[in-house]
């Protein structure tokens, strides 16, 4: 009876915490995430409220335990804060990209939300492609006629190399990578809510420049601007300069669109932009991108033209989604998560502690008056305190976080971005915050905090007084009762969970093979590809938790069984050889081409962490049981002098005693440390495998240059011959990109995986219909290029014994082809998959013209591909120019593109014969100049930035290790001073007392930089390894182990920087204090 | 010192706490005494008397605010603390009310520490300290950890650990101050047993009279100042 009353008063105590939950939700999904938090954390507040206002005593005693000892405050406040600090961090980048994004989209896009452009039909004999006067008439009618919208804006958009002329009329200064905008002026100021003011041009040649185009080109009004296509030349002349904005933005000139039509000789009305804003402003509250684009082409479903087709695609939201870049603020939110874990283990070994110091006083009030619900209660509202203080604190120290990621951000970008000649003034990150981040960062770091504060008080108050009172170990009574079966019941029900995972994950294949073929299961209406992914994905999954658990529950329950039915204390040993087992199987597993999959594979971020988590537990676990074996080990080296064993002895056996405590400090360190760690070998392969691969790729050629868009063959040859007779080139390749089609298969036979990867520009042109013949692109290159690659192949045909011979064979016969990597990947083009001595037909888009090649074999994987081909497009190598003259000039300049790959002479200095070559190619249709020197260094400075930044946000976490352990050590050194005082007087020095301190600080910190930084090794040697589809890696894995030495140093040092106030306080500790007897 | 049995001698020691300021308190006032070699002496007097305060001062743990301490003929208050703690760790054993054991270390752990302070070697160090708890007894205890031993028996621990390396002088504040009479009597007598035994001299600071009885000179404080040798 008295147990079934406990029950209810226990689900009667949850009710308000299940009411709170349910209003939160509510209000999560009502009104939104910040608001939702807020109620909760006000609610639960209310909740501890009423219970301050309702036991007086238990509040007091709280609050005076947070007055306490205030340096012990400040240091629990900075342990506590970090969860918030690295949520507000993360969330202010967030809104910052969010903000600038926003910006941009002010800036560059304006009121367009869809983009219309006209795709060919059949093959125009012209060098552009365009909506004609009726055509753009068309469209505009149509929807206007749809009341979708509220304009529809006309462009005529070229992409330029504008040069500025000086005083003789020689181009002194170029942008490249630049826009050429025609507008007619009317339309263009009235589309849309938010109206465009645009300067009239008074000239018919008049121009006007964005502020970043005048920045670049560094232009005055009045200078003229030459516009040089190769065919065609304009002259303009700088009529005014506006602010960036909408489509006036970025690095664009403008000029009137009748203007620029006639020079290129088509229709004064033609346009081959057509942006259709959407009712509202330029950002439309509650716009759906996609419903929009759907409103737009149903619309246009009577379009018609014998030309051209159309096609559209949603622009706005993706601009604001900054093309999926804005997300890399929940990559520094996710990888926070190992910090906010290392936090809540900092206030469960904090509230141990501050049980395990006022354990006495405890025992007294429970003496006195207190029941087990009042210490909590005094122990809850001295945590709420702490948690509402650290959240507060952290969310502010997380603005500051943030503000410096951001600046970083821009520095970073801005460097890689005028690296690769875009204009670095395109992306400024400005800092923003939204109150909603702030919000959400303090309500969830108050509620962690809150949380952690209520489960370990409940856990602590749980003392036995006599224990408590006269400081002694009480035997205990470990009676086989009703609460001693239903905890063994629990650990044998979890310990069967995880054999019947491991089952399960063991016929997982053979059960998901024959539910196949049922229709209407969940295995039948998966595609090919997925059920693949999904099967190998719940394997993993499977096996690998059924090991842990089964590990960390049988050993419980053999552990329960020995203490309590046999009476054998056999923790050590089970406890030993279960972290074995889980650490030993985490490492097979890594090794297993299955595991390898899943991790790769889009549910792996789960695994990844999961792995990384149980690797340091375990590992942590593991050392502290065997402890004692590594300080007997160290008793070895240690073993000169008397007084070194002793200072030793003393040092250490306080770690070695206090498991649980030195446990969770060396988790709070290693957890941290393994991240950092494990982002460091990923930065220094990824660094390292693209030095090799652009060095392998750009083999002995210093720059890589890109005639303009659209330029004819003529104007190419032209470029290549000034390049190959400039004085200090030594070689010259040409690489044409030829947009081709495989007309054996449509894009409605691809797997999903691949249609994705095509409709997210992997194939290009985006793909129109499903009947579409499949997109690639056909590199037709110089021979010598050839030679230069030495990635081995992953399929050969048989004719040939070695990799070189199948490559030479290329280079000398242009009917054989050799396949990029990426037709290799039965993940991204699926059935596509060809091997070599196949036969392939390869024809233009319109497939009028077919040519039929023979595939010598597939490039194995590359992380940059090689050569400097199309790098991550599905590419096929060819050496045939014949096939260039067999297409017609205007496909050619429409669908090709081509890149000289230019090598100076070994004598000559590469920078200053690039800014030689740079000027004399001033007069000609370039596109861009590419310094593939500068561009690798610029790449893998770039990359070594951007993860050194994630290093240095994630470091902030091991606030909570090294204050983490300050706190322990202050602590430690109140709980011992009088026995401190009593070494002193025994003859113990200063110095011994210090060394003492010094050793036992450095023991802990020390061994959570080893577990955390050999488990980072293992980890990411091994993920990094096996991190691709098939099991090979995309990644040469390189291990700068002189990073790791200095992170590792580092952390030591803050480690101890934060240690010496209490260990200088012990050794100052006076010997009188062993007299000092506490009341 | 004129007397070569002479271990300790106080010329007019003084302690004050927070000197010069509104809670001044004169802990020990103008104190002079002598101790001779293998002399038993009880230090008593009311709580807040100065009698620990008396004994921090002689035996080197606590500063005297002004006065002379010799010790084998030396001014204590005149030697740095690299030297004091020095002569503390050879010439002197402490045995302390609430013993003050390390709770981390065995038994014999704790009692081997003065050997190896001394620089006696690890297993030299060991014997010692074991046939150290075999004579006060617990010879069965050697590797028990101090929360696993009784009142009584944690004492003994203290007791050994403050004579195995055979210091001149043994000072002991309220060694039974934590013990029923029973066990105060016999951890006592063990004292003065071994005391003798090594010809040790022993000043113990005290409320109990029965102890006081057993010792061979009492000396009474009150309000800092000695009132009767």
């Amino acid at each position: 009876m008295k147990r079934i009353r406990k029950q209810i008063k226990a689900i009667i105590f949850l009710l308000p915490l299940i009411f709170a939950g349910a209003i939160s939700i509510k209000v999560i999904n009502s009104v939104g995430l910040a608001e939702g938090l807020f109620t909760f954390f006000i609610l639960i507040s209310l909740r501890i409220g009423y219970e301050a206002v309702r036991s007086p005593i238990p509040r007091r005693v709280g609050i005076r335990n947070v007055q306490r000892r205030l340096g012990n405050t400040f240091l629990v406040i900075m342990g506590s804060m970090v969860g918030a600090a690295l949520i507000s961090g993360s969330l202010v980048l967030n809104d910052s990209l969010d903000k600038t994004f926003e910006n941009l989209t002010f800036a560059q896009i304006g009121e367009g939300d869809v983009f219309i452009s006209p795709v060919e039909k059949s093959l125009i004999d012209e060098n552009l492609t365009y909506f004609n006067t009726e055509e753009v008439e068309q469209i505009n009618t149509l929807i206007d006629d749809s009341s979708i919208s509220d304009g529809t804006l006309n462009l005529m958009r070229l992409t330029v190399t504008p040069a500025i002329l000086d005083e003789k009329g020689k181009p002194e200064l170029n942008a490249y990578f630049s826009s050429l905008v025609g507008i007619d002026y009317e339309n263009a100021i009235s589309v849309g809510e938010t109206k465009v003011e645009i300067p009239k041009l008074t000239k018919k040649n008049g121009a006007i420049l964005s502020e970043t185009m005048k920045k670049e080109l560094q232009a005055e009004i009045g200078d003229t601007i030459l516009i040089n296509t190769g065919d065609i030349k304009i002259g303009l002349v700088v009529e005014s300069f506006v602010e960036d904005k909408s489509f006036l933005g970025g690095l664009t000139i403008t000029v009137d669109k009748g203007y620029l039509n006639s020079i290129l000789g088509i229709e004064k009305g033609s346009a081959n932009e057509i942006y259709v804003s959407s009712i509202g402003g330029v950002i439309p509250k509650d716009y759906d991108g996609e419903a929009f684009l759907n409103e737009v082409n149903e619309s246009l479903k009577d379009f018609d033209s014998e030309r051209v087709d159309f096609n559209s695609v949603e622009i706005k939201e993706q601009f604001l989604n900054g093309g999926g870049f804005s997300d890399v603020s929940l990559i520094f939110l996710a990888l926070s998560s190992f910090g906010i874990f290392s936090g809540i283990l900092l206030i469960v070994n904090l509230f141990s502690m501050f049980a395990e110091e006022r354990k006495k006083e405890m025992g007294i009030l429970r003496v006195v008056a207190f029941n087990k619900k009042d210490l909590t209660k005094a122990f809850l509202f001295e945590g709420y305190i702490y948690s509402v203080i650290a959240s507060v604190v952290g969310t502010t120290i997380g603005l500051g976080l943030g503000f410096i990621l951001i600046y970083l951000f821009t520095v970073i970008f801005g460097n890689l971005f005028s690296a690769i000649g875009i204009s670095e003034n395109l992306f400024d990150i400005s800092y923003s915050v939204e109150l909603s981040s702030l919000v959400i960062a303090s309500s969830v770091g108050a509620l962690i905090t809150i949380f952690t504060a209520y489960f370990a008080s409940l856990r602590i108050s749980n003392l036995n007084i006599i224990e408590a009172i006269k400081d002694i170990k009480v035997k205990k009574n470990n009676r086989l009762n009703l609460k001693w079966w239903l905890k063994t019941l629990f650990y044998f029900g979890y310990s069967l969970i995880g054999t019947i995972s491991i089952v399960l994950g063991l016929l997982i294949e053979g059960i998901a093979d024959s539910s196949r073929d049922e229709t209407g299961s969940f295995f039948n209406e998966l595609s090919v590809e997925d059920f693949k992914q999904i099967v190998l994905v719940m394997k993993a999954y499977l096996l690998y938790f059924g090991v842990v658990y089964l590990s960390i529950f049988l050993s419980l329950l053999l552990i329960r069984a020995f203490n309590d039915i046999f009476k054998k204390g056999l923790l050590k040993l089970f406890g030993t050889i279960s972290s074995i087992v889980v650490i030993g199987f985490t490492i097979i597993e890594f090794g297993s081409e299955d595991f390898s999959f899943a991790l790769d594979s889009d549910y792996g971020v789960g695994l990844f962490f999961s792995t990384g988590l149980v690797l340091v537990l375990a590992l942590s676990i593991l050392v502290t049981l065997n402890v004692d074996f590594i300080i007997w080990l160290l008793s070895l080296i240690f073993n000169r002098s008397a007084k070194g064993v002793l200072i030793m002895k003393v040092a250490l056996r306080y770690p070695a005693v206090n498991r649980s405590r030195t446990g969770l400090t060396l988790v709070m360190f290693a957890l941290v440390i393994f991240l950092i760690s494990y982002i460091s070998i990923f930065k220094s392969s990824i660094v390292n495998t693209t030095s090799n691969n652009t060095e392998e790729a750009f083999n002995g050629y210093d720059l890589t240059i890109n005639p303009g868009i659209n330029s004819t063959l003529s104007s190419r040859n032209e470029i290549y011959n000034v390049i190959n007779n400039n004085e200090n080139v030594e070689k010259v390749s040409s690489i044409t990109y030829l947009n081709v089609v495989l007309p054996e298969y449509k894009y409605k036979d691809l797997p999903e995986s691949a249609k994705e990867f095509s409709d997210n520009g992997g194939g290009m042109p985006i793909t129109l219909s499903d009947d579409d013949s499949y997109n690639t692109a056909l590199n037709i290159v110089s021979p010598e290029v050839i030679a230069g690659i030495d990635s081995p192949l992953k399929f050969r045909s048989d004719k040939y014994s070695t990799d070189e011979e199948a490559y030479a064979a290329v280079a000398n016969d242009p009917d054989k082809v050799v396949l990029g990597f990426l037709y290799a990947n039965p993940d991204l083009i699926g059935t596509l998959k060809l091997e070599g001595g196949d036969t392939l037909i390869i024809s233009d888009v319109f497939e009028e013209h077919i040519f039929e090649k023979e595939v010598v074999g597939i490039v194995g994987a590359g992380f940059f591909g090689s050569a400097g081909f199309s790098q991550f497009l599905p590419f096929i190598i060819s050496t045939d120019t014949e096939l260039l003259s067999q297409l017609p000039e205007s496909y050619l300049v429409k669908n090709s593109s081509n890149t000289v790959l230019t090598g100076f002479k070994a004598d000559i200095d590469p920078d200053v014969a690039f800014l030689n070559l740079r000027k004399e190619l001033i007069d000609y249709n370039i596109l861009q100049i590419i310094n593939l020197n500068e561009l690798t260094d610029t790449i893998s400075t770039f990359i070594d930035s951007m993860f050194s930044m994630l290093q240095g946000f994630l470091a902030f976490s091991l606030i909570v290790g090294t204050s983490g352990l300050a706190i322990i050590l202050t602590r430690s050194v109140w709980e011992r001073r009088q026995q401190v005082g009593m070494l002193r007087s025994l003859g113990f020095s200063k110095k011994m007392i210090f060394t003492a301190f010094v050793i036992e600080s450095s023991f802990i910190s020390l061994l959570g930089i080893a577990i955390g930084t050999s488990m980072g090794l293992i980890s990411a040697i091994n993920q990094i390894g096996g991190n691709s589809a098939d099991g090979e890696s995309f990644l040469n894995v390189s291990v700068s182990y002189s990073e790791i030495i200095i992170i590792t140093s580092l952390v030591y040092l803050a480690s101890m920087l934060f240690s010496i106030i209490p260990i200088v306080k012990a050794a100052n500790l006076s010997p009188v204090e062993a007299t000092n007897y506490p009341e | 010192m004129k007397n070569s049995n002479l271990i300790a001698k106080a010329n007019n020691l003084t302690k004050i706490y927070n000197e010069g300021q509104d809670n001044e308190v004169i802990a020990v006032n103008n104190v002079s005494f002598e101790i001779t070699e293998g002399e038993i002496i009880t230090v008593m007097g009311p709580s807040g008397s100065g009698k620990t305060t008396l004994l921090n001062m002689i035996s080197g743990i606590d500063e005297a605010s002004s006065g002379e301490i010799y010790i084998a003929g030396e001014n204590l208050v005149e030697m740095d603390d690299d030297s004091k703690t020095k002569y503390r760790a050879k010439n002197m054993g402490f045995i302390f009310q609430t013993f003050n054991l390390i709770p981390v270390l065995s038994a014999v752990e704790n009692t081997e520490m003065p050997l190896l302070l001394n620089g006696i070697k690890k297993n030299e160090a060991r014997r010692i300290a074991s046939e150290m708890l075999e004579r006060v007894g617990l010879g069965d205890r050697l590797h028990h950890k101090p929360n696993e031993l009784s009142g009584g028996q944690r004492q003994r621990v203290t007791i050994a650990r403050a004579i195995v390396h055979k210091p001149a002088v043994i000072w002991a504040d309220e060694p039974t101050g934590n013990l029923d009479t029973k066990t105060a009597n016999k951890v006592f007598e063990l004292m003065l047993e071994l005391a003798k035994e090594f010809n040790q001299t022993i000043v113990v600071v005290t409320h109990d009279e029965n102890i006081a009885d057993k010792t061979d000179r009492v000396i009474k404080m009150d309000s800092g100042e000695l009132i009767r040798d």
